[in-house]
């Protein structure tokens, strides 16, 4: 049976890590964080951070294993330039390496950090209210 | 023999994904070098610019400092005055928030 690998999305705010890190020694056991895993530190940071594009972009690359930028601007049909960013975006947040073609024409290969072929994203405990007076 | 334990070693992008903030602690045995027994790296990078903008760290001659002039300059310490790697790390999150705060 294939062995299906996962990419998880967790939260922590800055504070919470804080207090964490203050308590650590206490504790017999350290942290460290897995490769398979990225921490945003809120719902919204990751919102922002992750666009429809990107995640198309990710889908692309995960399926269809482009062998350039170039022919995943073609086919995500997207001009080159916002591609470039969103690979860099991406790159730089471990979702995907830049490859650059040890010979011929170097041409840089986007490729996924490992073989995921899924992002679990591990919501934070929220106490969602809705107010229907203020809705009113 | 003298052990080493990984206290921490994470990392947490903030601001939409604009900063990464890097803390390794390490548990070392008290030494001059270390004389509270931890080695400590927080590390706040700006993903935008890809530069760095904020290093505390504690390793001799200057014990725990922060580097407060990055990127522009990676020789400017300021020592400061905590007495543990906890007021160290509190000090480098209030240090990453305002760095943070400024370029909204």
């Amino acid at each position: 049976m294939k062995k299906s690998n996962a990419l998880k999305i967790k939260f922590r705010s800055l504070d919470q890590w804080e207090k964490e890190l203050l308590n650590l020694p206490k504790s017999k056991k350290g942290y460290v964080q897995p490769k398979d895993v990225v921490i945003f530190d809120s719902l919204n940071s990751f919102r922002n951070f992750m666009t429809l594009q990107k995640l198309e972009l990710l889908t692309i690359i995960a399926s269809a294993k482009p062998k350039s930028v170039y022919e995943l601007s073609k086919m995500l049909d997207r001009a080159l330039g916002p591609v470039q960013n969103d690979c860099k975006g991406l790159e730089g947040l471990g979702f995907i390496i830049l490859e650059q073609e040890k010979s011929g024409r170097k041409t840089i290969i986007p490729k996924l950090k490992f073989n995921y072929d899924r992002i679990i994203v591990e919501l934070p405990d929220h106490h969602y209210e809705l107010s229907f007076k203020a809705a009113a | 023999m003298n052990k080493v334990r990984i206290i921490e070693d994470g990392v947490t992008y903030f601001a939409d994904g604009r900063y990464e903030a890097r803390i390794k602690v390490l548990e070392v045995p008290r030494s001059l070098k270390f004389p509270d027994g931890f080695k400590v790296s927080c590390v706040l990078l700006d993903k935008n610019s890809k530069t760095v903008r904020l290093v505390l760290d504690n390793h001799q001659p200057f014990g725990y400092h922060i580097h407060t002039a990055l990127p522009q300059n990676k020789n400017a310490r300021l020592q400061v005055d905590v007495k543990n790697y906890a007021e160290a790390i509190r000090l480098f999150f209030r240090e990453a928030r305002k760095v943070a705060n400024e370029e909204k």
